[in-house]
């Protein structure tokens, strides 16, 4: 048989630990006086049962904390002292074995869980419990028939809910989105006609700036046409000035050829005015020739002249050298040996023939000289009679040439003057021209250059524009999660995920009805079975109806006839009844797999027949493998715990 | 994600009774960035 059991610490009155097996199968009367933990150990039970791993109680609309706080498992604000924790302790702890599985639940007076069960259910706060405090029998006693929450929040209904809610939530902003993608959409296609326009409009400035352009550079061309000519009349200028570099140079020549003629002319006459004076050399020859022969018989005329003088001489000096050494003053003249001559007189006479001898020699060298003189001088007049014959020539040849290359310069000169006359016409034309095209370039190169720059300013303000309609563009785009897309995609995004969140809201909204008529139908044929197994005699027909509000059926006081039941007029019996057929409905239909089931009191205030029944009732639930606990205050003979007073 | 899948996903998270919202958000979230990432791609 299997075991549950539970172990209790400061839970409610109980300090002291306190344990109670259970075995599935049995109805457990837990009996005790007022005050004596009956409750507690419900409670306990209870909050193991119910607390959620988490600690907490979530259940929609806080539901959870509102049945934990009615039923004294959680302590409220108003009641801070009704927790499950004993007044004098800070924390207390339950542990529940069922089936080899342990729940444990350590919890501090202020309800914050400090260990929980991993398989506790919240559920079983509306389900598990039947007590006054339970909803059930508070919404009965308050006669309320608007039973909803039985299969909204206990069915998966309430999780579908929960999630369409979220779906709604999802939806509701992927909405606002896609409103806003069509209105970006909008600024977006206002935005690109106006980019378009803008890109027209640039397009055609471009258009009219390219043939503009176009109409510069035929300016340009004037220009450079321009500039062509001022290097023509420029190069041309350069050309008179080499001509008349040209014409000086053969002026120049001129001038100096002609000196040269003139210079050669001069030579040429003082050379042939010399070369005349000169006789000719054939009659030099003669005269020289004629001039050595005289010479030659002045000398031997002398030379004989002098022979004769020596001979005398040579009479005359033996003479005086004998008459010194004879020493005497007078001898034979030896000339004529007749007379006599003293020795004086014959030295006279010697040194007088010295001298004519002397005077002869003196001659002789005179006439061999001055016929060496002539030869010399002839010589010389031939050489230079002969050299001033060929450089005659010479001159001639040099003053012949020179007159031919005088001869041309004049009509170089003049040809170099026409040839300069004409390039000044041709600079003058030039110049003409050039200052015509420069007057032609200069103003409407302005113009153009203006009309160009008014061109590139609107281009300039167009690309502004289109810059910000693109930058604008940007700014159209819609951020879904992280990411930035424009409009028209966030369009068929968003468009897309609302068909998906509205096909799982309605599937979901589907689902929920379903789970709610199915929860309903389990209800209803747990009521039915139950009514069926208690066998009422006066309440015929329980159950929820379409509007999930609490249908009541008994028969009328002709015992025929049906009538509807209201709550607020059923007897409290009747009340606990319906409640504990309610409750257990609930428990089979949502929490069947825990097997406690929770009555705290109720079960003595039914009257006696009533009780029996309700007790062979819930004997009949045991054996399906529940426990059922019930505290009581009755002394039933059933086995029952007591609790003794704490 | 298939409109079939994104309630096959969202049914099988009821079932297991899962109940934190980030974590529908979450397969939300999802589901938008696969349709974000078809809708680019197939634009690309």
């Amino acid at each position: 048989m299997t075991k549950a059991r539970l172990r209790i610490e400061n839970i409610g009155g109980f300090r002291k630990p306190l344990s109670i097996e259970f075995e599935k199968g049995y109805l457990y009367f837990i009996e005790g006086s007022n005050s004596s933990g009956k409750t507690s150990l419900i409670k306990a039970l209870a909050g193991i049962l119910s607390v959620s791993p988490s600690g907490q109680f979530e259940l929609k609309s806080d539901r959870g904390i509102l049945e934990a706080e009615h039923l004294g498992i959680k302590s409220s604000e108003k009641n801070p002292q009704e927790g499950l924790v004993n007044a004098h302790a800070e924390f207390g702890k339950i542990k529940l074995e069922i089936d080899g599985n342990n729940y444990i639940y350590h919890v501090k007076k202020d309800g914050t869980p400090v260990v929980t069960p991993e398989n506790g259910n919240e559920l079983f706060l509306l389900t598990g419990v039947l007590s006054n405090d339970s909803r059930v029998l508070r919404q009965l006693n308050d006669g309320i028939d608007d039973f909803n929450w039985i299969v909204d929040d206990l069915s998966l209904a309430k999780r579908y809910g929960e999630y369409t809610d979220i779906l709604k939530t999802r939806k509701e902003d992927a909405e606002r989105l896609y409103t806003r993608s069509k209105q970006k959409k909008n600024e977006v296609e206002n935005l690109e006609k106006k980019l378009d326009a803008l890109k027209d409009a640039r397009s055609s400035v471009g258009y009219e700036m390219k043939h503009m352009e176009k109409q510069y550079k035929e300016i340009e061309d004037l220009i450079k046409e321009r500039e062509e000519k001022y290097s023509e009349m420029e190069n041309e200028k350069n050309s008179t000035r080499e001509i008349k570099r040209s014409i000086s140079q053969l002026n120049t020549e001129f001038e100096r050829k002609g000196e040269d003629i003139a210079e050669e002319e001069k030579i040429l006459k003082s050379h042939q005015e010399e070369y005349t004076s000169i006789p000719e050399i054939a009659e030099m020859e003669q005269a020289l020739e004629k001039l050595i022969t005289e010479a030659q018989e002045k000398v031997t005329k002398l030379q004989t002249q002098r022979e004769r003088t020596q001979g005398v001489l040579d009479l005359y000096l033996p003479a005086l050298n004998n008459m010194r050494k004879m020493n005497v003053s007078q001898t034979k003249c030896p000339l004529c040996e007749t007379g006599s001559i003293d020795s004086e007189k014959l030295s006279e006479k010697i040194e007088t023939l010295k001298k004519e001898i002397d005077n002869i020699n003196g001659r002789i060298k005179q006439h061999l000289m001055n016929k060496d003189f002539k030869k010399r001088e002839f010589q010389k007049k031939k050489e230079r009679k002969e050299w001033l014959r060929k450089e005659i020539g010479n001159i001639k040849d040099e003053l012949k040439k020179l007159s031919e290359r005088i001869r041309d310069l004049p009509s170089r000169i003049s040809g170099e003057e026409d040839r300069l006359e004409k390039k000044r016409e041709k600079i003058a034309k030039l110049e003409e021209e050039y200052e015509e095209l420069k007057k032609r370039t200069e103003m409407v190169d302005e113009e153009a250059s203006k009309a160009l720059d008014a061109k590139e300013e609107q281009k300039t303000r167009i690309n502004k524009e289109i810059g910000a309609a693109e930058t604008a563009l940007e700014e159209t785009s819609i951020q879904i999660l992280d990411k930035l897309v424009p409009p028209e995609k966030a369009e068929r995004i968003l468009l897309i995920l609302l068909e998906k969140l509205d096909f799982t809201i309605q599937n979901f909204s589907k689902v929920a009805n379903e789970h709610r008529r199915e929860a309903a139908k389990r209800f209803n044929q747990n009521i039915s079975e139950m009514i069926q197994k208690l066998g009422f005699e006066k309440l015929v027909n329980i159950r929820l109806n379409d509007e999930y509000r609490l249908y009541i059926e008994r028969i009328g006081d002709n015992g025929e006839e049906k009538v509807i039941q209201q709550i607020k007029s059923l007897s409290t019996s009747e009340k606990l009844t319906i409640a504990l057929i309610l409750q257990s409905a609930l428990r089979n239909t949502y929490l069947s797999e825990i097997p406690f089931f929770l009555i705290d009191g109720i079960i003595q205030d039914f009257d006696e027949d009533r009780r029996r029944e309700v007790i062979n009732y819930l004997k009949q639930l045991t054996a399906e493998e529940n426990i059922i606990v019930i505290a009581t205050r009755l002394n039933e003979e059933l086995p029952s715990i007591k609790i003794q007073e704490v | 994600m298939s409109e079939e899948e994104l309630l096959a996903q969202l049914d099988n998270m009821v079932k297991k009774r899962e109940t934190d919202p980030a974590k529908i958000n979450k397969l939300i979230d999802n589901t938008l960035k696969s349709i974000i990432e078809e809708v680019l791609h197939d634009e690309g």
